[in-house]
């Protein structure tokens, strides 16, 4: 037969083609045809696929494609077909090949074999190993008649095998089938391949097969183009993964991390932003300030300080937490100063622990009973008393002196606390009692003479830093030993200690985190902070004074230690603060941010409730109430710097339970509204917050007017102003600060007294924000309390219900 | 309805600012004739509106003071409240109220002796009259 020589020839040729040429996606027409000849060559005989093979009469021809179309149909294993492709050989066996061998069977001729083969050549076939085999089988197809039956054979078996090694052999193959149903992409894709494919086949040898092929091809095209390469295997056997699953994996680790972090970037800053739980924000990323309105960074200083206080919402009868807080002690203190109004303020002192809860339920109740001083004096107790535990011993003795003082003062029941509170409690209540007692008594260490010279001074304004210190007190307590330390050892005047402390003391006790953060983040803050707690000291021990006098408490502390420390207080109270300000600048800067806001509601605060009534409770009254009483009323005793009156009003009074819900809002309203009105307002304020506490902190001069450090307002201001800012504008900041507490605490006396009041409370704070826009009928105080306060604060201003049907702050 | 509602302020309000641009022009010429100056319709257009619109808030700021302290009726402190910030409008307003205060006394025992409802008619218009003028004056 032809075939026989045809094949032997072309057997050779074909061997020579099996052999060499991989596995190659047949193309689909000699696959199928293969399959078809394979399928033929199950039924026919050996003999008649041989001459099938070796007749590729065109009706066999188109038979046997016919046969291996449906073979290929009926066979799933789109492999087998592609390995057909191997047809190349026209080899029923080869594996890979087996729709190839079906081609082949297809095209019994040898002719047609090596067509197929240089069709398919392109095509890589999926089964390469099954080469040998192919040859073998193509041997034996070749060999004219027995190779045909062989192959016949083997593609009958082949097929199957193949079928099967297909499958098992390029598994993607056969999924690839299956898939390509399924996936469109893949198929897409391999259509698009295919068409290459197809072409190349069809240019090599355009013939029916070829173009069966190709037709058939198309569909296996993409399953060959898949089986060759083998990415797109894989591909197309996860259809749901093909498309980029891979990719995404190789990408979704590292985007996942970057999502994650931006996600918890996300989340600080939102927290942050949302100023609720700065606890919680602040300790996670220093950077998220720049998220946050700027409270963040007012909050982390909180958070050190309320990470390291206990949380719990009542304070632990321990108290004296350490500098922990820095920061957070004035929120703590304003927590205090909140309580006082409620009764239990125990909780803000969480940071502070004992002293301060002790201070401000002693506030309360003392503003209920007595008045402000008390709190104030529980303040400068407690401050004295934190301060004693950080810095010197001499401080401490000076707050034991203080202290026993204060105890002795405060003969008033509030014993609930403990001894400390006792302390506190009769600090407040015996500060009128024994202003000058404290005053005598501390007149051993400098400081104590300071704090005597303060108390003096401005004792109710001491009280009411005291008051306000105790929420911050932590920070201020270490601050304030230091500034102590450090009036001790600079021995600045004792008024401008008085002032710079009470300011200090005041401005950062008071108003706790806010005013801490505003001023910490000026270096003299810190510094101020120090001193503030002497100030505070000095406040106490003013106010004590006060009350003895049976001043008003008006005036407690920060109308004299105010207008003094204003004037006086960013200059003294720089320089000693310097030293400790590297501490607390610290602090302070990184609240700057926030403080600013926080200053600037401190300072209008105080500058609004001064002229209002604290005068019974220089401190209990309210924090700011109280501020502001004694502002105005040290405004008019010291007249130094209203605006550091003020400003230490404002502290203390933020501190102080009632008023400080003043001070927050009127604070949350002036930075608010300095910012929408005119940048350097706020810093004014804040430089009215610092120069108080300035001037708590050194208390020498009254003559600064600032009350705020130059390094608080110029962060605060820049930050706001959000380019660089020269330094000339800090004296007009601090002007415009000034005036604009000077007003802010002047409202507020008036609001107090247009309700026929003598202390400015919530009421006038909240009527203030309102008449500044802050507070509307769409946004209610609570709103910007939860925006902008700390937690400490929130949880003195709004009550909050816990287990056993017990509402905090006591309403 | 609610447009219906909606309409009528809407109305309303442009009454009340067209009176108020009438007032305002009036006032402009008085002190144009004195000034011997002219008055742009866009300058006393400005001026009405935002006479307009500072009204509402001191009605705002009235109301709010008198809330806060604890009255539901607008008070003669409450004007002076408003008032305080201006040195000259509240020297004003507290001089025309002490005027008005002694007068009415005045007139309250003037009333006292001759009949209570009389007094009572005559300090309501005072009064009444007081505020216009303080409010007048600060608008």
């Amino acid at each position: 037969m032809n075939s026989p020589d045809e094949d032997v020839s072309v057997r050779t040729l074909l061997k020579a083609v099996m052999s060499t040429e991989p596995d190659q996606t047949p193309v689909r027409v000699t696959r199928r045809q293969t399959k078809l000849e394979s399928g033929h060559s199950k039924r026919r005989s050996a003999r008649l696929q041989r001459l099938d093979i070796g007749l590729m009469s065109p009706s066999l021809a188109l038979r046997s494609k016919q046969k291996q179309k449906i073979l290929q149909s009926g066979i799933k294993s789109p492999q087998p077909g592609r390995t057909k492709r191997t047809s190349k050989g026209n080899k029923p066996l080869i594996c890979p090949g087996v729709l190839g061998n079906q081609e082949d069977l297809d095209e019994f001729t040898p002719r047609g074999l090596l067509r197929k083969i240089i069709l398919t050549q392109p095509d890589s076939s999926l089964v390469i190993p099954n080469r040998p085999v192919r040859d073998d089988d193509h041997e034996q197809a070749s060999s004219p008649g027995a190779s045909r039956p062989s192959t016949e054979t083997f593609n009958v078996d082949l097929p199957d095998l193949s079928t099967g090694n297909i499958t098992a052999f390029v598994k993607g193959i056969s999924r690839k089938r299956p898939k390509k149903k399924i996936s469109v992409t893949v198929f897409e894709k391999d259509m698009e391949a295919m068409p290459l494919q197809v072409a190349e086949n069809q240019q090599q040898e355009p013939t029916e097969s070829i173009s069966v092929l190709s037709a058939g091809t198309a569909s296996f095209s993409s399953f060959n183009l898949s089986l060759k390469t083998p990415v797109e295997e894989e591909d197309p056997k996860n259809h749901g993964l093909r498309r980029r699953a891979p990719k995404r994996k190789a990408i979704s680790i590292e985007d996942f991390e970057e999502g994650v972090q931006n996600y918890l970037h996300k989340k600080m800053a939102g927290l942050e932003k949302s100023c609720v739980d700065p606890q919680k924000v602040l300790c996670e990323t220093p950077g998220m300030e720049k998220f946050t309105l700027g409270l963040s960074a007012a909050l982390p200083p909180d958070l050190t300080g309320i990470a390291f206080n206990n949380t719990e919402l009542f304070e632990p009868p321990f108290f004296k937490s350490p500098n922990l807080a820095g920061r957070n002690t004035p929120a703590v203190h304003t927590a205090s100063l909140h309580s006082i109004t409620g009764a239990d303020s125990i909780e803000e002192e969480e940071e502070e622990g004992v002293r301060r809860p002790s201070e401000v339920g002693m506030e309360r109740e003392k503003e209920e009973g007595e008045g402000v001083r008390q709190p104030s004096e529980v303040w400068m107790e407690v401050e004295e008393k934190e301060v004693d535990e950080k810095v010197d011993v001499a401080d401490g003795q000076e707050e034991g002196e203080e202290k026993v003082d204060d105890t002795e003062e405060d003969k008033e029941p509030e014993t609930d606390r403990e001894v400390t509170h006792e302390k506190n409690e009769n600090q407040t209540e015996a500060e009128e009692e024994e202003e000058e007692q404290q005053q005598e008594v501390v007149i051993d260490d400098n400081e104590d003479e300071e704090v005597a010279e303060e108390r003096e001074v401005g004792e109710e304004e001491e009280r009411e830093s005291v008051l306000g210190e105790p929420e911050n007190m932590e920070t201020e307590h270490t601050e304030r030993t230091a500034v102590r330390s450090q009036i001790e050892v600079k021995e600045m005047d004792v008024d401008s200690m008085h002032r710079g402390k009470e300011y200090s003391g005041i401005f950062t006790g008071n108003r706790g985190d806010l005013v801490k953060v505003f001023e910490s983040p000026a270096a003299s803050r810190q510094i101020d902070r120090q001193p503030e707690s002497a100030v505070h000291i000095f406040q106490h021990a003013e106010q004590r004074r006060a009350s003895q006098t049976g001043g008003p408490t008006y005036s407690v502390n920060d109308p004299t230690n105010t207008t003094s420390l204003n004037q006086m207080q960013f200059t003294p109270v720089v320089e000693p603060s310097t030293p400790f300000a590297p501490e607390a600048s610290e602090s302070g800067r990184s609240s700057a941010p926030g403080t600013p806001r926080e200053s600037e509601r401190l300072s209008s605060p105080p500058s609004g409730g001064a002229p209002a009534q604290e005068t019974p409770q220089t401190s209990a009254g309210g924090a700011l109430g109280a501020e502001e009483e004694e502002e105005e009323d040290e405004e008019d005793e010291a007249s130094d710097g209203a605006e550091s009156v003020e400003l230490s009003l404002k502290t203390p009074a933020f501190l102080r339970t009632k008023k400080s819900a003043e001070t927050p809002a009127s604070s949350l309203s002036t930075p608010v509204f300095l910012k929408g009105k005119v940048t350097s307002k706020s810093l004014p304020s804040a430089e009215k917050a610092k120069k108080p506490q300035q001037k708590k902190n050194k208390v020498v001069k009254a003559d600064k007017a600032t009350g705020l450090p130059k390094s608080l307002v110029t962060s605060v201001f820049s930050h706001f102003a959000k380019t660089t800012v020269s330094r000339d504008t800090y004296p007009i900041l601090q002007q415009c600060l000034d005036k604009y507490f000077d007003r802010l605490s002047d409202d507020l006396e008036a609001y107090a007294r247009h309700a026929k009041r003598k202390t400015i409370e919530l009421a006038d704070v909240e009527l203030l924000l309102r008449r500044q826009g802050f507070v509307s009928d769409k946004m209610p105080l609570k709103v910007l309390i939860e925006r902008h306060l700390p937690m400490e604060y929130r949880k003195l201003l709004i009550p909050v219900a816990t287990s056993g049907n017990r509402v905090i702050p006591k309403m | 309805m609610e447009d219906t509602d909606e309409q009528r302020n809407f109305t309303r309000t442009q009454r009340l600012k067209a009176a108020v641009h009438y007032t305002t022009g009036l006032l402009c010429q008085e002190v144009a004739e004195d000034k011997d100056m002219e008055f742009s319709k866009q300058t006393i257009a400005a001026i009405a509106e935002t006479t307009f619109r500072q009204c509402e808030i001191f009605a705002r700021d009235l109301e709010a003071f008198a809330r806060h302290a604890k009255r539901t009726t607008v008070n003669a402190e409450d004007v002076k409240l408003t008032a305080r910030r201006s040195n000259a409008l509240f020297s004003f307003i507290t001089q025309r109220s002490e005027e008005l205060v002694s007068s009415n006394q005045e007139q309250k025992e003037k009333r006292k002796k001759a009949g209570g409802k009389a007094k009572k008619k005559s300090d309501a218009p005072l009064e009444s009259g007081m505020d216009e003028r303080e409010d007048s004056n600060m608008a």
